[in-house]
């Protein structure tokens, strides 16, 4: 790396080098035991077999028309199975008839079978010119061989984790019975327009190309396309059970209602007796802003004690752009601002609206928002640390008050 | 198996079974690739550093001399294929029938049937459940190879599978590693050449679907043990045997054999040498592989007419051998030496039967006596072509570098109307390669010979040896046939008696047999500067 | 020399138009002549004035247009990047930018000699000749629009055909490519060829979709994949085992297959090549001269001609800078965000248009197409046309949330690559054998075997950790820390060197250094930029 080793120049700026992932250097065959040698020795022509599928299948050859040679012959195959109209009336023509009529259709027999037969024939030979090749090369050493291990398992991982394989994954039956249960008036109507023939071949062209590096690549754009999430996650809100149904915010009075989200906090009795104001002025002496309630209850008497609310709203941005944060969400993210309760979120209005207490018996405590600091996180909301960073592509912050039942 | 029967008399004593050393890589394999794995991952500080912290937490780590000089790059990689290569097992012996179950094999036949038969139904109603279900069960398969990722094999494990996997694989590949390169062109060329016969098949006698059906399942069945028996009796039928010839064009045995070049040499030397030494007669040849006696009919003395007159058993005889190289004009890709199925071989001699080419030309062996000589050094094109083009005096008869199209004589479509000229009508051509022997004695009381001729054939000798890698390759092709064990495409020899036992305990007989031929074979077959450098590695 | 260039047309300028006075008092002419010697003058200055003061005018050139292909990623990094305004380097830009003009301005010797000859002939025969067409030719030089008014130059042609050269090898690969598919040479290339022109003749509409196919899967697809390469590793195998049945058929395998041998020797195109990017003024210029000798009549149809082949270079030229700018801008995934709304719109159009293509009434779709577009350029509408489309798009600006609404189309949150860099703390041995003093921070190890320490250069580096800059395009990962690498004997196993191990320090005599190791983040790589 020309850049990274670069020496310091007029304007101070000193790069530092890449840590070079680690490579075996040395050769490997004075160190590696005989039996593991000589297996994988025989096992090198299968090795090499494996790559080459591995390569058409990610269509990484040099050669690029050549699969692409083979996906036609493989959709030719399919010509193979074209029925005549005629078919079974054939036994009462003569084979001239026969073939004057159907000219077009046995042509069209005939390239199927060719296609197949190139098929067959090339599989065939390949196999047959690797053996003969690894006999008539010069012997691999064990490092060849290792070379070509690595490549193929690096393929093999490439194939296991590729973009989208992992996000449409039937994971258990009763998926799959739900995903049927969608797929089956599609199937039925798509069979209303295009034949067998049709539907396998668009399967296997598919299947083919779908580990190329452009369909891949494809798919991966797609992703990016806002709607395709939204599809996604509607798509999925069917499968998972926590969907997201459409709750309405949630406003003072709806929070208050909430059992959960109360401490019962120990004191006299004669706070029905004092005045707001005063009641609060101790209530905060008590409880100061940093304290944690629910562990100062623990050895005063439950019969004198007073209700106390601490919310705490969580808000949630996403960057969209170079720096720039906005309250805009995907589907998948959940409310901008979310209280939770019994650890299940409900939708919440903006606490800056949320000031003005509308209920007779509850009172704020603070008369400020605590607000934290930003917390960064990935596009999945696994926090990742305090600081915004290229990785990071959501935040949340903790919005905290008290209120309490006078 | 080894393990001496406890009724055997005392007085008996019976040979035993060769048994190969088991492999066995080291005590405590798990922790010592753990220790590999660990000194790999402490080398290497990217970034999981707690997961150092997990790894100096376990202190203790049994090393063996020997694994621990296995590089970590080769243990983690064997580590990492692992998974797949349980899946490959799986899969190869459900396709080889060498499953303990041999019903997973006859299952994935019945599936195959069915699917072909009610294929339509299938993709009409069912197609969606078929891909959600090739969905889910990539899913499982996936699940399952992480799984097997964490689950921490030992060495010893994964080199045995790998053993298998190879083993297996070998088995499964053996009818079409038989065939060359040459052989599969010649196969492509007959069935497209055939292609309208099929058709007409299809149309008229068996649907698409029917003939799909009998493939798949012939292919499906290969290896089983019934189709194994039933091909072997088959093959003894002459009907078809030449039916296989005409379908593929492949002679897989005993159709074309004892007419060959070599042959009518031999015939020749025996018959010019008397029958001093008739009783080795089998010793060795080329074509001769199954011992059987040919026919003197096929040879003629017109073959010998290079040669030195004189019988006199003290001079050497002089033999010319003569190919032809034949090719046929393929519309679009030019000249080949790609024919049709059952017309000449590319090679022939001068009564069309096959003949080596000259690349894999070697000379027949004879007995202890007497040895073959090349006297020329190369292959030298017969530029009259046997006296069919006029040349000027001043030119050379024959030319050991000829261009790729010198002295053709070109025929039409069958053979016939030869003429010097290439033209549109044209589709084959021939021409001839000649090449001098002699045969000398080689009595070991035969001590007076001139020294310059033994000088000369010596350096012809190391002229040949080291002119051809075709015998390394022959080597290594006949090394792999035995390492498969398994008469590939039936054929021949009958091997009945070891066969039954296959089916029933398939895996292990299956390992037994060829680690047995493999300590035979692989000092010849793998690689010289691994040997050298793992008596070292010890 | 400025003087004396200006002097000797002055003095040409003078006689011709004496001379043309005398002859044929037409306006038209006399404008026209001055047209034509104002513009070789200014030729001949303007290539003085590149000789004498370097590069100016086209190192602005080349300034603003380095700053189109600023990336939308690298906003800081290419802050820092960009050179301060010293002189030296600004010359040495200059000396890397301009090279290939500098070469084509190189060559001018014989020419201006030429040119001069040039000029005098054309201008004498201009004069004596009285041609029968000149009407028609005056009109068509001196025609009022925009096109027609730039003067001819020798160095703007020039320089068009030294823009458009690079240009042209791409044709020739083109040539050469479709030799290689009618020779056979690449069978499995020629195969597939003959598989979509079969498909194309059976479905000929769809050659239509060729471009918007092209564009999606030969454009923008690479330029994404050079952003973010997939995480495939090259490994370098050797030797390939196994052939393909059908190359081996096609070609006719290793055996001595005839082998149609081409006509076309290799000196041929490249000769012609080269003639055409580097000589093309000249081969003109000949050609004319020739003409001009052979037929003095159209002496004035050149001037007109080279005018035109002038104008039609510049628009060539300018139409593919636009070209470069589309395919490595919009296209080429600059702003990802934007281009990845083109793919999707792409990918669209071209899926409805491959489904509406047999269901469409063309004759209708073309005849309203076409109505519309000719109304569309009537020159009283389109003034209107241009300012509702003003109008409208001012709009758009100012509408606040419909820009939020197009902001939030697309959304770019891929796993950013992820790398380590490493930085060695480096210590001298002080006085005494416990003292050691801190040298500096450096990317080099300054192991014994360093070529800096053999040459016995202090380490390079800096003093702190807080001076070090990510590599190029890449930034520190805010969330971690440099950190300190403590398994010294491991890299120092790793990077086999002759250190000996002790705590976090590897040692030698003299000096003992540890590693930093900090992880950089890089959401992709730069963009493509055109070859200049």
């Amino acid at each position: 790396m020309p850049d990274s080793s670069q020496r310091q120049n007029k304007n101070g700026i000193y790069r530092p080098r890449f840590v070079i992932p680690h490579t075996q250097k040395s050769s490997l065959t004075m160190i590696t035991p005989n039996e593991l040698t000589k297996t994988l020795f025989k096992f090198y022509p299968i090795l090499i077999m494996l790559e080459c599928t591995l390569n058409y299948a990610l269509w990484i050859n040099d050669d690029l028309c050549l699969p692409f040679i083979h996906l036609i012959l493989f959709c030719l195959i399919s010509e193979l199975f074209n029925k005549s109209n005629e078919e079974q009336t054939y036994l009462q023509y003569s084979i001239l008839e026969v073939l004057s009529k159907n000219i077009a259709f046995l042509f069209k027999r005939w390239i199927g079978l060719v296609s197949a037969c190139i098929l067959l024939c090339s599989s065939f030979y390949y196999i047959s010119t690797v053996y003969e090749d690894i006999n008539s090369y010069e012997k691999p050493t064990l490092d060849d061989i290792v070379i070509v291990l690595e490549s193929v398992l690096n393929k093999l991982e490439i194939i296991k984790n590729e973009s989208l394989g992992k996000r449409i994954r039937v994971s258990n039956f009763k998926t799959f019975v739900k995903l049927l249960f969608i797929l089956t008036p599609l199937q039925f109507t798509i069979f209303k327009y295009i034949s067998t023939t049709t539907y396998v071949t668009c399967f296997i062209i598919l299947s083919l190309i779908y580990y190329s590096i452009w369909f891949q690549a494809m798919l991966k754009l797609f992703w990016r396309m806002i709607f395709v999430r939204r599809m996604y996650y509607f798509a999925s809100s069917i499968f998972s059970n926590n969907n997201f149904p459409i709750g309405k915010t949630l406003c003072m009075e709806d929070v208050v209602k909430y059992e959960p989200l109360k401490f019962q906090v120990p004191f006299s009795k004669t706070i029905n007796l004092m005045e707001k104001s005063a009641a609060k002025e101790i209530l905060l002496k008590l409880y100061p802003i940093a304290s944690d309630l629910p562990k100062l209850k623990l050895d005063l008497s439950p019969s004198q004690s007073i209700n106390i609310i601490e919310l705490k709203i969580i808000e949630k941005q996403r960057r969209w752009g170079v720096d720039d944060w906005d309250n805009y969400m995907l589907p998948s993210d959940g409310y901008t601002f979310s209280i939770n309760v019994n650890d299940s979120p409900k939708k919440i209005e903006n606490p800056i609206h949320l000031n003005i207490l509308k209920t007779n018996d509850w009172e704020w405590l603070d008369d400020n928002w605590v607000i934290s600091d930003w917390c960064y996180s990935d596009s999945n909301w696994n926090y990742i640390g305090n600081y915004e960073s290229l990785e990071t592509y959501t935040r949340f912050r903790l919005w905290k008050k008290r209120l309490y039942q006078s | 198996m080894s393990e001496p029967d406890s009724k055997v008399k005392k007085d008996e004593v019976r040979a035993h079974f060769v048994e190969p050393s088991i492999p066995r890589i080291g005590g405590e394999t798990t922790k010592v690739i753990k220790s590999a794995l660990k000194k790999h991952s402490t080398l290497k500080i990217t970034g999981d550093r707690q997961k150092n912290t997990d790894y100096n937490s376990e202190s203790t780590v049994v090393s063996s001399p020997l694994l621990s000089s296995t590089p970590s790059t080769v243990s983690k990689s064997l580590l990492k294929i692992y998974p797949y290569l349980i899946l490959a097992d799986f899969f190869l012996s459900v396709l080889t029938w060498t499953n303990e179950n041999i019903w997973s094999s006859i299952l994935t036949v019945l599936i195959y049937t069915f699917t072909v038969l009610y294929f339509q139904i299938i993709t009409r109603y069912f197609g969606h459940v078929v891909i959600v279900g090739l969905l889910w069960s990539y899913s499982l398969l996936d699940e399952h190879i992480e799984e097997r990722m964490i689950s921490k094999p030992t060495l010893d494990d994964i080199v045995h599978t790998m053993d298998k996997v190879t083993k297996k694989f070998d088995l499964l590949l053996s009818p079409i590693t038989l065939l060359s390169a040459q052989d599969v062109k010649r196969l492509l060329f007959t069935t497209i050449f055939l292609s309208p016969l099929y058709i007409c098949i299809t149309v008229f006698i068996f649907s698409t679907k029917n003939v799909f059906l009998l493939m798949g399942i012939y292919m499906l069945t290969y290896q089983s043990p019934w189709a194994k028996i039933a091909r072997r009796i088959l093959w003894k039928f002459k009907v078809v045997r030449l039916m296989v010839f005409y379908a593929t064009g492949l002679d897989l045995g005993g159709i074309n054999n004892h007419q060959g070049i070599l042959d009518a040499v031999h015939n020749q030397v025996k018959k010019l040498s008397n029958s001093n030494y008739n009783s080795t007669a089998n010793s060795g040849m080329g074509l001769d592989r199954n011992g059987k006696q040919y026919t003197q009919s096929s040879f003629s003395d017109r073959n010998g007419k290079a040669t030195d007159s004189s019988h006199d058993s003290e001079k050497p005889i002089r033999f010319t051998y003569v190919l032809y190289e034949n090719q046929r004009r393929w519309i679009g890709i030019g000249w080949t030496s790609s024919m049709l199925s059952y017309e000449r071989t590319p090679w022939t001699d001068e009564f069309l039967n096959p003949a080596p080419s000259p690349d894999e030309f070697t000379l027949p062996e004879e007995d202890s006596h007497l040895k073959w000589k090349w006297i020329d050094k190369s292959w030298r094109l017969d530029m009259t072509n046997d006296g069919a083009i006029q040349l000027s005096s001043s030119k050379p008869r024959t030319s050991a570098s000829p261009t790729a199209d010198a002295s053709f004589i070109y025929y039409d479509n069958t053979w016939k109307k030869p003429s010097t000229q290439d033209s549109f009508s044209k589709y084959t051509r021939r021409r001839r390669w000649v090449r001098t022997a002699e045969l000398i004695k080689t009595h070991s009381d035969d001590m007076m010979m001139p020294s310059e001729n033994t000088i000369n054939t010596t350096a012809e000798e190391t002229e040949l040896e080291s002119n051809s890698p075709v015998n390394d390759k022959e080597n290594g092709k006949k090394v792999r046939n035995v390492t498969i064990n398994e008469e590939p495409i039936i054929m021949g020899e009958d091997k009945v008696t070891k066969q039954p036992s296959k089916s029933n305990d398939g895996k292990k007989d299956v390992s037994n047999d060829d680690s047995t031929k493999n300590a035979d074979n692989t000092p010849s077959s793998s690689n010289p500067t691994l040997n050298t450098s793992n008596s070292d590695a010890d | 020399m400025l003087r004396y260039i200006g002097q000797k047309y002055e003095a040409i300028l003078a006689t011709i138009i004496e001379k043309e006075i005398d002859e044929n008092p037409s306006n038209a002419k006399r404008e026209l002549i001055n047209n034509i010697t104002t513009s070789l003058i200014d030729a001949s200055i303007e290539k003085y004035k590149t000789n004498k003061y370097g590069h100016v005018s086209t190192a602005t050139d080349v300034n603003e247009y380095d700053k189109f292909w600023n990336d939308q990623n690298f906003k800081q990094e290419f802050e820092q990047d960009t050179p301060p305004l010293s002189e030296n380097i600004e010359v040495e830009m200059n000396e890397e930018r301009v090279s290939p003009i500098d070469t084509q301005v190189a060559i001018p010797k014989p020419r201006e000699h030429f040119l001069d000859i040039f000029v005098d002939k054309l201008i004498s025969k201009l004069v004596t000749e009285r041609l029968p067409e000149r009407e028609q030719l005056a009109d068509r030089i001196l025609l009022p629009t925009d096109n027609y008014q730039q003067p001819i130059s020798a160095t703007t042609l020039g320089s068009n055909f030294g823009k458009l050269g690079s240009n042209l090898t791409t044709l020739f690969d083109l040539q050469e490519s479709i030799i290689r598919l009618i020779t056979w040479r690449a069978p499995s290339a020629t195969i597939t060829l003959l598989i979509l022109l079969t498909f194309f003749i059976n479905y000929p509409l769809l050659t239509l979709l060729i471009p918007l196919f092209n564009l999606l899967f030969r454009n923008m697809i690479p330029s994404y994949l050079h952003r973010h390469p997939s995480n495939l590793k090259k490994y370098p195998i050797k030797i390939i085992y196994g052939r393909s049945l059908i190359e081996d058929v096609t070609t006719g395998g290793p055996s001595n297959a005839w082998h149609p041998k081409s006509d076309f020797g290799k000196n041929d195109l490249p000769s012609s090549s080269s003639e055409a990017t580097y000589d093309s003024p000249n081969i003109i210029n000949d050609r004319t001269s020739q003409v001009s000798v052979q037929n003095s009549n159209s002496s004035v149809e050149i001037v007109a001609n080279l005018r035109d082949l002038q104008n039609v270079t510049s628009s060539l030229v300018k139409l593919n800078e636009e070209l470069e700018k589309f395919f490595y801008g919009l296209a080429g995934f600059k702003d990802e965000s934007q281009s990845t709304l083109l793919f999707f719109i792409c990918f669209i159009s071209l899926f409805a248009s491959l489904g509406l293509f047999y269901n469409i009434n063309w004759p209708m779709f073309l005849i309203t197409t076409i109505w519309t577009f000719m109304i569309a350029i009537h020159p009283k509408i389109k003034p209107l046309l241009i300012n509702f489309i003003k109008i409208m798009l001012n709009k758009k600006k100012n509408n606040n949330t419909k820009n939020r609404r197009f902001k939030h189309l697309v959304i770019l949150d891929e796993q950013p690559e992820e790398q380590y860099v490493e930085i060695f703390e480096i210590y001298k041995k002080g006085i005494t054998s416990y003292q050691w003093n801190l040298c500096v921070f450096s990317n080099q190890i300054y192991d014994p075997d360093d070529t800096v320490r053999k040459l016995e250069d202090p380490p390079h580096g800096v003093p702190t950790l807080e001076d070090i800059t990510p590599p190029r395009t890449w930034t520190f990962d805010e969330n971690s820390n440099w950190e300190i690498d403590k398994d010294a004997a491991g890299w120092i196993k790793e990077n086999e060197l002759t250190l000996f191990a002790n705590n976090d320090f590897a040692m030698d005599e003299e000096y003992k250094r540890r590693r930093w190791v900090r992880k950089v983040l890089r959401y992709a790589k730069p963009a493509r930029k055109p070859q200049t």
